[in-house]
């Protein structure tokens, strides 16, 4: 197994690279269809897997939280992003535990390890500077953070208005994934012309 | 958890020189850091592994700087040797966090775990802002500097009695009425006069009724919190209370109080109380107001009490502690009033108090003026998430919250040159 998972051709001149969180990982393990469809989607590009992510979702589904049961189906979806890549090195521990307390912004965290998968993330991904990384959460806290560091962030509505834009999915497709989300507790209503024109309030920012 | 696949090497990507400077000597440092830390929680190799799921001989790599600690190590290492990540990592900590963490560490009773906590919040939140953001520190007015250097110059002396006590108190409070400008009438927003002059930022928050709030003051950095789940005047009495604390310069770092703890016998406290008094309810002020309601000099009726009570925003108790040091209740009068109940003697007089302000329980959540309009520019700048803004609100209504403070700000379109 490599380290970074790649299966198509570079894009363009940086190749783009997909790092999805926990938040996001958790979403797709709501809705098989929707895990499937982001998987053949993104899969066209290198994915990159953080330990901190995996150890989030590991504790997640060991919690009492109501998103338990999503933690453990991802844990067990992860095989098509590789083999996890560890953030040991001296600048990217330390950016990592900044960004975290940044992302927590004071709030009380949830279980001991709550953003540190984003963290690490936009700590390796920033760094990343030959390559184009994209970072996929559901937490907008953590997606502001990733654009502050060159990262470009997407809620897993946007890349679906991305997908619909690009003819990779219906806005139909698109709606049952949103409706799926939203049944979960995951998400607002969006209706399939919200999708498809991108008018997504909170979850299209940023 | 494999090891096998670490950082930008295993994306492809070269580290700069910076970013690969003496690794292996950090992990050396970290690892002392952790054996330290372990040894003085008396945990050996294998208890410590036990506790964050790794084996002894793991954690032994670790302590030597053979094997360097992962990100999602970190929290689990320092949950367990009780200290930061940023202790494990070698970071020094900002004064914020360094007031934050002694906060989260000081023995404190179980009544003011609540107080504690949010102080300790604000704390981080003041530092996370003066990171990102550049916020620049709390500054006093040049009228709260001349009350601040006069205050230390003039009663750097503990008085030894309790009239001495009460005199500086009242001359503090008469000083900064001067000072400020402020004549001798009612207080509007006393927090709004607090931070506006004396370089400390003020909270309320409904953290229940057994602990009135707290005061930490340390170097540049003063934080004075108060529980709004008291009627609004009683918390304008603590607020004041512990402006006194700050302006005498108490030398304790984290002053709390409880209600027992206010009303101490001590020359400490009787100072404060006397500030508070005579800033809320100066002399000339609450003469002036009896005189005006028609009250025989020195004969102050229940119906003109309620009347004070609204005008100057304080509490029955507090009016009758300064209409008692000021000559005009005797103690026994006093104690008569009180006992009549402070809710009958409102209902009794309804009209002396149309607002009732003065016993209404606000439950008011009230962050510091600066961190909030720093936060909530930040926020719209999209330079911080909503958490920063939801903390110091209190809120947890993220999707109503965010339509709220981004309504009519400009937002990011999607990029287009993403080809999927």
């Amino acid at each position: 197994m490599t380290s970074v998972a790649s299966s198509g051709p570079a894009a363009s001149e940086k190749a783009l690279v997909w790092f999805p969180d926990t938040s996001a990982l958790v979403s797709m393990a709501v809705h098989l269809p929707l895990h499937q469809t982001v998987q053949a989607t993104l899969s066209a590009h290198r994915r990159v897997l953080v330990t901190a992510v995996v150890a989030e979702l590991e504790e997640l589904a060991k919690s009492s939280t109501p998103i338990a049961a999503w933690a453990g189906a991802a844990l067990g979806q992860l095989d098509w992003l590789g083999e996890p890549v560890r953030l040991d090195d001296p600048a990217g521990t330390v950016l990592a535990a900044e960004l975290q307390e940044q992302i927590a912004a004071g709030r009380p965290r949830k279980h001991a390890l709550e953003h540190f998968g984003e963290a690490a993330i936009i700590s390796l991904a920033s760094r990343a500077r030959t390559l184009r990384p994209l970072m996929l959460s559901d937490d907008y806290d953590a997606r502001v953070a990733a654009k502050n560091r060159n990262v470009e962030p997407l809620s897993v509505h946007k890349l679906m208005h991305l997908m619909i834009s690009q003819g990779k999915v219906t806005a139909a497709q698109a709606f049952s994934f949103a409706d799926a989300l939203n049944r979960a507790g995951r998400a607002q209503d969006y209706t399939a012309d919200e999708l498809a024109s991108g008018r997504l309030s909170r979850v299209g920012q940023p | 958890m494999t090891e096998g696949l670490t950082g930008l090497a295993a994306l492809g990507v070269p580290a700069t020189p910076l970013e690969s400077a003496e690794p292996e000597q950090h992990a050396a440092q970290v690892g002392a850091r952790v054996a330290a830390a372990r040894r003085r929680r008396r945990l050996s190799g294998t208890e410590l592994g036990e506790m964050v799921g790794l084996r002894k001989d793991q954690i032994s790599k670790i302590e030597s700087g053979r094997r360097r600690l992962d990100v999602a190590e970190l929290p689990h290492f320092a949950a367990v040797l009780g200290v930061t990540a940023r202790y494990i990592l070698g970071q020094a900590d900002r004064p914020a966090l360094a007031i934050a963490a002694r906060l989260a560490a000081g023995a404190s009773p179980q009544v003011m775990r609540s107080a504690r906590r949010r102080a300790r919040q604000l704390f981080e939140i003041d530092d996370l802002l003066t990171q990102v953001t550049a916020m620049p520190p709390v500054r006093s007015s040049a009228e709260g500097l001349r009350v601040a250097e006069q205050a230390r110059a003039k009663f750097g002396t503990l008085p030894r009695s309790k009239a001495a006590a009460q005199r500086q108190g009242r001359e503090l409070a008469e000083l900064t009425r001067r000072e400020l400008d402020l004549g001798s009438d009612a207080l509007g927003d006393v927090a709004g006069v607090m931070e506006q002059h004396f370089a400390v930022d003020v909270a309320l928050s409904p953290l229940g009724t057994d602990a009135d709030g707290l005061c930490v003051h340390s170097g540049p950095a003063a934080l004075i919190l108060a529980s709004s789940d008291f009627p609004d005047g009683h918390v304008r009495f603590t607020l004041a209370h512990e402006l006194a604390h700050h302006l005498f310069d108490d030398p304790r770092e984290v002053i709390e109080e409880a209600e027992r703890d206010m009303f101490a016998g001590t020359a400490v406290e009787w100072r404060a109380n006397a500030f508070a008094g005579h800033f809320l309810m100066p002399e000339r002020g609450v003469r002036s107001v009896l005189e005006w309601l028609g009250e025989a000099p020195n004969a102050v009726s229940e119906r003109a009490v309620v009347a004070l009570m609204e005008h100057f925003g304080v509490s029955m108790a507090a009016l009758i502690y300064q209409l008692n040091i000021i000559g005009m209740v005797s103690y026994s009068a006093g104690q008569q009033l009180r006992g009549r109940g402070v809710m009958s003697l409102v209902e009794l007089h309804r009209e002396a108090a149309p607002s009732g302000a003065a016993t209404t329980v606000g439950h008011v959540r009230r962050p510091p003026e600066r961190l909030a309009r720093r936060a909530l520019a930040a926020a719209r700048e999209q330079r911080l998430g909503l958490s920063v803004v939801a903390s110091l609100l209190e809120r947890d209504d993220d999707e109503q919250l965010w339509d709220e403070i981004m309504a009519g700000h400009a937002q990011a379109m999607l990029d287009t040159s993403i080809v999927l």
